[in-house]
């Protein structure tokens, strides 16, 4: 009792409120200094503020920030923002409302695109993109991809791109005597999955769904599915969401298949963090054979400096291309992380001209290689250091013939809308025509109904 | 059930200690360990050199992450920001609430009653619900000085600077008010309730002695509700530095970080957390709160206990 | 003109006034209105509803009451404020403050110590609690439980909702006892006396008087910390931000979800309208039925 009044009354004589004064004006002045200083030293170079986030992406850029500045005659003031995904794009797109975003940054997936250049946010590259040499190397599923759907007009520098197919357990499966020919249509994949089970007893296949895998629900199972249907299109031609088509319900009936069939583990699915147990411990252990997934897989999921390592992943898993309605099987890809150029940039021109930089082949080798994915021009396989790209040579080698699925604006209604209507499918709720309705009055009450074909 | 009254009735101090003191001893040492775990992590983390996520007797200690917080640019930079930003928060708050707490305890208007309902009122608007309208109107605001700043200077550093200043969003002057406003309701009730327990008397005789009104104000008024003034400051600014929707939502720029979200953020890059930077920050942070609350303690029940009729 | 004594003093109390008006009107009041008007609104942050919104009447509100992850934050947060502030912090606090008005030793030590939670700011709380939570058998919590025989546990997500209630308790104990403990000591010792002396029973004294005479404090209590809790959102956002499957999202964090990852701003303003107009009816409540001294 005795110390703490004594320790009380000491605090109060001493950080009296003259000191608080003086202690705050120190701040104050500290502050001051450093903001003028930071202002004051105005170089005749411009300035360019690039965000840049994940320490693998800060790390490639980092590497390539000298190089860029040499080319462009900038300065470059790369700005750290928040890591997961999620926290990237909501400061960016506060950012961009409020008008303090960066002069570039990076759009995450394609399927943001059109939400961002309808807002207004970015600026209209057409003209720089279409007379850069690198954008005939661009394969023409790219070239659409780089297009705001609504207007056609290109809003990013493509960088790299993300592949994604089947990955099995190879060596499983040949042990167990099970066809590892590539299965044609979704029926001889079903066909496959029931033959692993009855042979192997343990889960055949993952596609992500429900709430708590959110996006990934959409972009790693149903997209997959959708992309299998060249006959559909998530648009109309009028550039509204498509609702109303038999893929639709196959694609739902697919996911019912696999989990009244128990080929899927559910249970993780609809735990938090869902990903980890099927993608991070299954699979690695052979409690799962097949997965989608992308190029990354191979090496940050499963390989050696993963945390589940699997022995010898070079043989023990291989890839199947994404069965498809009409027999012809097929890659999938979309744009990731490609460059954007804010439109309200004070230095637009010279923003645009570091876009069309990063999209450079050196660049966007040095970000694909830290994070498994494949460069977007079809030129970078003159570079020298093509071959640090691994496996992945290879799907970059079937870009050309891979397919997409083109969302529009509004792209988030759809993929929340996906994660709820297959959560209804995991947890056996409702059956794929109930899934259907689910994701068509979800997306009709999001975007409203002038926006949706098909909604009552 | 019987501890209540045993309580009051404060019977049963034999020297030996009976069943009952000994159930008290327990339940108050359980109470505590409760209170107190999760601080052991964070105050030895802070002096282990190779902190982590988990508690673990330091093999040896250094004061090393405290001196890194000065030497870091980035911790030295948040905690200059909070100091600056709920300093001028605090004192904004005290000035408007000294006005406006005597004014509403000795005005006799028609206004008096309503108004003092609605500040009751004011102060249970959940934060949470006025982030949509509220980023709406700072956009608004900040559109307006920004074309200001541009439309006075021409000079483009010039006007970063005034920009970063005066910004409604990412500047320091947006954020400051704002959480002057949130912290308000509070502060004028609490003044207006040491106004009213100072008798209008003082003032008048003072009046009549021949004092001006602003002699009145200082040696008067203000000694008397001094500690009204530490008492409002105190809990604006408790409120004020704890604040970590009002950062998250209006400041972005790495310059303009404060201790919550420069934390949190550093927090989420998952792939390289530095415990001992990170614990020895969060130490620095709560201290001021720490020592504000131990002098606010006593304030507490006053401002809340005066609240009710029986 | 001439204006007299009482008329300019009058005024000048109103130009008194004027600065913290102002300021609460523009960041409190005028946003609390404006979240009606836009609650009406398709405005958003992403999309052509960015550069221009359209009136979109109740639909907002439709969409809000058809949607079960509006239900589910409802829920949370009710059982948020029930588990924490009306049962937790509650019990804790009446105990500590009974315990602590008996002749003891080392009271200060135990006073501060359970003062201690309710100075740390809302980030740090997270930050500690994430430790204590820290999953695998390192973490703090999972030792404890090992001294018991039990396994180590993933406590925020096998027990998430469970998990921020113990921590809000945690933060809100002391609040709760320092309010107790001025409502216990201002009750008058005579009437115990006497109603000792009449023969009652500890446990009747309990029911019969401690509590009764206690009850404005307690209603006292229940207002602040329901409403306080009510608006809780770094602690929540800090330690889960609303997961592990929304089963911690409550209101707070409901509101900026939909607002700042999905940027659908007239949605969630819709539930900005709701939960404003809950609030407000719990003070209404608080200042018509217990005659609020002004």
């Amino acid at each position: 009792m005795k110390i703490r009044t004594c320790l009380l009354r000491m605090i109060k004589y001493s950080v009296n409120f003259s000191k608080v004064g003086m202690l705050f004006s120190l701040a104050l002045g500290i502050l001051g200094c450093s903001l003028s200083s930071k202002e004051s030293d105005v170089e005749t170079k411009t300035t360019l503020v690039i965000a840049e986030h994940r320490a693998a992406r800060l790390a490639a850029l980092y590497e390539m920030a000298p190089e860029l500045e040499l080319r462009l005659n900038v300065k470059l003031k790369i700005v750290e923002y928040p890591a997961p995904a999620k926290d990237y794009f909501t400061k960016l797109v506060t950012e961009l409302r409020s008008g303090n975003a960066p002069d570039v940054f990076s759009v995450p997936r394609d399927l943001q695109l059109d939400d961002l250049a309808a807002a207004g946010y970015l600026a209209d590259l057409s003209a720089i993109v279409e007379s850069w040499d690198g954008y005939q190397q661009l394969p023409d599923l790219v070239k659409k991809l780089t297009k705001g759907s609504f207007d056609h007009k290109n809003y990013v520098v493509p960088s790299i791109v993300a592949v994604e197919q089947l990955y099995y357990r190879y060596d499983i499966l040949t042990k167990f005597g099970i066809d590892t020919s590539q299965p044609k249509t979704l029926e001889e994949l079903l066909e496959r999955a029931s033959q692993i089970k009855a042979k192997t007893g343990k889960y055949a296949m993952l596609f992500p769904a429900g709430l708590t895998w959110g996006m990934g629900s959409y972009t790693e199972g149903f997209r997959y599915l959708l992309a299998g249907h060249d006959d559909y299109s998530l648009l109309t031609s009028d550039g509204r969401y498509n609702l109303s088509h038999p893929a639709l319900v196959d694609s739902f009936q697919f996911y019912a298949d696999l989990v009244s069939n128990q080929f899927m583990p559910v249970n993780p699915l609809l735990n938090p963090e869902p990903w980890v147990i099927p993608k991070y411990e299954m699979f690695p252990n052979g409690d799962l054979m097949i997965t989608t997934c992308g190029t990354w897989c191979v090496v940050f999921d499963w390989g050696e400096n993963s945390r589940n390592p699997i022995a010898n992943i070079d043989e023990a898993v291989a890839t199947w291309k994404i069965p498809a309605q009409n027999g012809q099987p097929f890659v999938l890809a979309s744009l990731v992380y490609s460059w954007g150029v804010n439109d309200n940039s004070r230095q637009k021109a010279m923003a645009k001209k570091l876009a069309i930089a990063l999209g450079e082949v050196d660049v966007a080798i040095a970000y694909a290689k830290r994070l498994g994915n494949v460069p977007a021009r079809m030129d970078a396989k003159y570079h020298p250091e093509y071959s640090s790209l691994g496996n992945a040579t290879e799907a970059h080698q079937l870009l050309p013939e891979a397919r997409a699925v083109t969302t529009t604006v509004g792209a988030s209604a759809v993929i929340s809308g996906v994660a709820r209507a297959t959560e209804g499918l995991l947890t056996q709720r409702v059956d794929a025509k109930g899934a259907e309705d689910i994701l068509r009055n979800y997306i009709t009450s999001v975007l409203g109904e002038e926006r949706v074909k098909g909604s009552r | 059930m019987s501890i209540a009254s045993n309580a009051i009735t404060t019977n049963g101090t034999s020297q030996k200690m009976t069943k009952s003191q000994f159930k008290t001893y327990l339940t108050l040492i359980l109470i505590s360990l409760y209170c107190m775990v999760p601080f052991i992590w964070v105050v030895l983390a802070s002096v282990d050199p190779k902190a982590s996520q988990f508690l673990k007797i330091p093999e040896s200690v250094s004061m090393d992450h405290y001196w890194n917080l000065f030497a870091n640019q980035s911790g030295l930079r948040w905690i200059l920001n909070s100091i600056v930003i709920n300093v001028s928060a605090t004192i904004i708050a005290l000035v408007f609430a000294g006005f406006g707490g005597y004014a509403i305890s000795r005005t006799k208007a028609w206004w008096k009653l309503p108004l003092l309902y609605a500040i009751i009122l004011v102060r249970i608007v959940p934060p949470p619900a006025l982030i949509v309208p509220v980023y709406k109107v700072m956009l608004t605001l900040n559109d307006w000085v920004n074309a200001l700043i541009n439309a006075v200077f021409t000079d483009v550093a010039t006007q970063q600077t005034m920009s970063r200043a005066f910004s409604f969003v990412d500047g320091y002057l947006g954020l400051i008010l704002i959480l002057a406003a949130m912290q308000l309701p509070l502060a004028i009730w609490i003044m207006k309730t040491f106004f009213d327990a100072i008798p209008i008397d003082y003032e008048e005789s003072a009046a009549i002695d021949g004092a001006t009104q602003w002699q009145t104000v200082r040696k008067v008024l203000i000694p008397l509700a001094m500690p009204g003034f530490a008492a409002a400051g105190l809990f604006a600014f408790i409120n004020a530095w704890g604040d970590f929707l009002m950062p998250l939502m209006f400041t972005s720029s790495p310059e303009l970080q404060t201790l919550p979200l420069g934390l949190f953020r550093a927090f989420l890059r998952v792939d390289a957390i530095d415990y001992g930077f990170l614990t020895a920050l969060a130490v620095i942070y709560t201290l001021p709160a720490v020592i504000a609350f131990s002098f606010a303690r006593k304030f507490l029940t006053q401002t809340f206990s005066g609240g009710v009729k029986g | 003109m001439q204006l007299t004594y009482e008329r300019r003093k009058q005024l000048t109390y109103r130009f008194m006034m004027t600065p913290a008006l102002l300021l609460m009107f523009i960041f409190i009041v005028f946003p609390a209105f404006y979240a009606f008007s836009l609650s009406l609104t398709n405005e958003a942050l992403l999309g052509f509803a960015a550069k221009e919104s359209s009136f979109v009447g109740l639909s907002n509100f439709e969409r809000l009451f058809a949607d079960p992850l509006f239900w589910n934050s409802l829920k949370v947060t009710l059982l948020f404020v029930i588990g924490s502030a009306v049962i937790g912090q509650f019990l804790l606090g009446f105990l500590s403050a009974v315990l602590l008005l008996r002749p003891i030793r080392f009271k200060a030590m135990f006073n501060a110590m359970i003062c201690l939670p309710n100075a740390v700011p809302e980030m740090v709380v997270g930050f500690l609690w994430i430790s204590m939570y820290a999953s695998g058998e390192y973490g703090t919590l999972n030792r404890i439980v090992a001294w018991f025989g039990v396994d180590p546990q993933q406590w925020l997500y096998s027990f998430p909702l469970m998990a921020i209630i113990i921590v809000n308790t945690w933060r809100g104990v002391a609040f709760a006892m320092i309010l107790l403990t001025s409502g216990l000591s201002s009750i008058p010792k005579d009437i115990y006396e006497a109603a000792r002396v009449d023969g009652a029973s500890d446990r009747q004294i309990f029911w019969r008087i401690t509590i009764p005479m206690l009850m404005p404090t307690i209603f006292l209590y229940m207002f602040v910390s329901t409403v306080t809790t009510f608006a809780i959102f770094g602690l929540v956002y800090t330690l889960s931000r609303g997961g592990p499957a929304n089963s911690t999202e409550i209101l707070g964090i409901y509101i900026y979800n939909q607002s700042f990852t999905a940027f659908q701003l007239g949605y969630g303003a819709s539930v900005a309208v709701v939960s404003l107009v809950v609030s407000m009816l719990i003070g209404v409540f608080y200042v018509r039925m217990f005659k609020v001294e002004v």
